[in-house]
């Protein structure tokens, strides 16, 4: 009975979902190519710099422009360019404005912007706030290494060094997702338990997951944990169980529902799938491993186990839209893991002390600067090594699917019911 | 995805950390060497000179890139410049430098009066403003110490532009008034450094009518390193000027493919004539040279 009724939801869900995306698709085609436009509106992205130049967004344009003078979320503007027809690597369209005449129409961003605009700038303007004493007391990269691991700001990364985050594979760790949702609900709950009646710690603590989420950039993976970990808390709260399987599920549909053309956003797909790997392929793994890996303890295997849960299940993603996949990447994971959380806490305390105390704060900054040269010279160590990662040449989708259904059936078969896995929410603190 | 790992024990960490520092600390100690940097920062100049924990940057490229080569040459706990001098305010050399100001505390600023009335400039200006560091606009027989290290100004002759650019309350309003008409180029502050006997050139952009003058006021001598004044432009470092200075080191602070075609076959020529060596951002990245006051060498 219950399979009939989550089929049948499924099948609408999906049925809606075709809808939508073909509208989307419709919609997105009504500016021709290179026709002179004049538009006025908010920015809706937080700028940032690309070598010499400033892009941010526009409502539905993507805009280049000069370094100076520097745009924020929520400046009233008006453009004059022409518009550019860009195609993204998973073959969608963007309207883009190169180097427009760009003019501010209120220099006081004040009563007429619309009050949500409003409220996401003066989030931004902490998140700044964050950032500028990250890089007033840290040298580079670990400024933005830091503002990567706590706020998963990581437009400011130098290109070397992003780029040896993505050969070693783990650039994942500058992408706020669960394990940020995970820390920042953690915490609040501890610090509001202190305080507050059970009923009110709940909600206020999905308000600070918002929060985070949109001081965070409120890109597809960080919703998806935010979601995720919000019906958690409530699941926990009202003494359900709450599996995360079917919540993963359900998630990824509905935030494919709003924003059809998700789909192909490769941090959304990366996301999913991780998820997927640390829920369902890390448990089937595990007994293996501790069968094979005595020797690293129980600990390293736990974490071995999640890596690869993780890395095996975006390792087609990986391949199909970068063209490589590095083979070091479980090992390097395994060594630099058990520094992310004393680089966000460092980083966590930075931000607080900074705010309260800056001369203070150098002195916190000195300490934090010990974990992330350690993980700057162990992935820069990694990469320079003449290891070839795999590549292929020839992008077809069969062996892709082949893979995915050989490692469903796998699942499957060792664990005939993975869904019932009962995921708890881990207490960090424990 | 970090799903299962845990923090580790506190006391393991603060040890840990405490142990790291101290190393980190050790390892990034100054040494007594003089040392002259030219960074990797695309098409434009920034170089770093450093002595103990005192450093100077002359210009800072076209952008933030300039922050990553100060992370190398720097200590991580010194978020201090002692000196800043902007040669001339073009992009290329300027717009860098906003960065900076933005993260280190700089306590001097070194700038002619000459504005270029760029967004660029006006950032570089408010910044400058905000840090509220001591502004000296300088000329020819000026002297900046920094520990054993002496930094000579050769040019310009007397000062140049407006003195009121740099004066918080009138500085933002007088741009367009101020906006210099000349080259702006040959307005680049000239700088002579000097660690016991080594001696580098610092040119900026300055072109041949800026060399001529200074070859015939006979304030130039020879030198070890010369920054190779444009980028290595047909228009900079004529060969009497070359014959002047006579550099056993010729530094080019060029972007690879640049759509000025720096460094010309001419200049590369002339430099070759003298017999010296050249050395190019866009080939080897950071260039760093050391002294310690009688010998010198180009560090890898």
């Amino acid at each position: 009975m219950r399979i009939i009724i989550i089929s049948t939801l499924l099948i609408a869900l999906s049925g809606l979902w075709v809808l939508r995306y073909r509208a989307a698709l419709h919609s997105s085609d009504v500016i021709p190519n290179d026709s002179m436009v004049r538009i006025q509106g908010y920015v809706t992205s937080q700028p940032y710099l690309k070598a010499s130049n400033q892009i941010m967004r526009l409502e539905r344009f993507q805009v280049l422009s000069e370094p100076f003078p520097r745009f924020s979320y929520g400046d009233h503007v008006q453009l004059i360019g022409n518009i550019q027809e860009r195609l993204t690597d998973s073959g969608q369209t963007e309207l883009w404005l190169i180097y427009p005449e760009i003019r501010i129409l209120q220099e006081t961003k004040g009563a007429a912007s619309p009050k949500a605009i409003r409220i996401i700038a003066s989030i931004y303007a902490v998140r700044q706030r964050i950032q500028e004493i990250f890089s007033d007391l840290l040298p580079e990269p670990h400024a933005s290494l830091t503002a990567g691991v706590v706020l998963g700001v990581h437009r400011s990364l130098a290109q070397d060094f992003e780029r040896a985050l993505r050969q070693t594979g783990t650039i994942h760790v500058i992408v706020a997702s669960g394990y940020n949702v995970s820390v920042v609900a953690g915490l609040l709950m501890t610090m509001l338990g202190q305080f507050l009646n059970r009923r009110w710690v709940v909600p206020l603590a999905i308000l600070g997951i918002i929060l985070y989420t949109i001081m965070a950039g409120g890109e597809p993976p960080i919703i998806r944990a935010a979601i995720m970990g919000s019906l958690a808390f409530i699941a926990q709260f009202l003494g359900k169980q709450y599996h995360g399987l079917w919540v993963l599920l359900l998630t990824s549909m509905l935030m494919a529902l709003i924003s059809p053309l998700l789909i192909y956003d490769v941090g959304f797909q990366l996301s999913v799938a991780a998820t997927f790997g640390i829920l369902a392929l890390t448990p089937t793994l595990s007994p293996l491993l501790t069968r094979g890996v005595r020797l690293l303890g129980r600990n390293l295997t736990e974490d071995l186990a999640v890596t690869l849960g993780a890395q095996l299940s975006v390792f087609p993603i990986l391949l199909v839209h970068f063209g490589s996949v590095s083979w070091i990447s479980p090992l390097v994971n395994l060594i630099v893991g058990n520094l992310v959380p004393v680089i966000m806490g460092f980083g966590g305390l930075l931000a607080g002390v900074g705010f309260l105390w800056l001369s203070m704060a150098r002195v916190v900054a000195l300490l934090a600067w010990v974990p992330l040269e350690a993980f700057i010279v162990v992935v820069n160590w990694f990469d320079g090594l003449p290891f070839r990662p795999i590549s292929i040449s020839s992008q077809s989708a069969w062996w892709v699917a082949a893979y995915y259904a050989l490692m469903f059936s796998w699942i499957w078969k060792s664990n005939r019911y993975p869904a019932r896995a009962v995921i708890q929410v881990k207490r960090r603190d424990e | 995805m970090s799903g299962a790992t845990r923090i580790p024990g506190y006391i393991f960490v603060s040890f840990a950390v405490g142990i790291g520092l101290f190393v980190g600390i050790v390892r990034s100690f100054p040494d007594q060497y003089a040392h002259v940097i030219a960074c990797d920062v695309g098409q434009g100049d920034a170089i770093v000179l450093s002595y103990r924990s005192s450093q100077v940057l002359i210009d800072g490229g076209p952008d933030s890139k300039v922050l990553d080569c100060l992370s190398r040459h720097i200590p991580f706990w010194d978020r201090t410049l002692e000196v800043m001098i902007l040669t001339h305010p073009q992009a290329d050399h300027m717009n860098g430098l906003v960065d900076v100001l933005d993260r280190f505390t700089v306590e001097q600023v070194i700038v002619n009066g000459v504005v270029n009335d760029t967004a660029g400039f006006r950032a570089f200006q408010d910044a400058v403003f905000k840090e509220g560091a001591v502004i000296y606009l300088p000329s020819r027989g000026d002297v900046i110490r920094i520990g054993e290290m002496q930094l000579s100004v050769l040019w310009p002759n007397s000062q140049v532009g407006l003195a009121e650019v740099w004066q918080p309350e009138t500085g933002g309003a007088i741009l367009g008034a101020a906006t210099y008409q000349g080259d702006i180029n040959e307005t680049s502050i000239v700088s002579r450094l000097s660690y016991g006997d080594f001696d580098a050139l610092f040119v900026g952009d300055m072109g041949f009518s800026t060399e001529e003058a200074l070859v015939a006021s006979g304030v130039l001598g020879k030198v070890e390193l010369l920054k190779v004044g444009h980028h290595g432009s047909k228009y900079a470092s004529s060969a009497e000027f070359l014959d002047t200075v006579h550099p056993a080191l010729g530094v080019i602070s060029v972007g690879a493919q640049n759509r000025f075609g720096h460094p010309t076959q001419e200049t590369l020529m002339r430099l070759d004539q003298i017999g010296a060596r050249i050395l190019r951002t866009d080939v080897s990245g950071d260039v760093e040279v050391d002294s310690d006051g009688n010998k010198y060498w180009v560090v890898n």
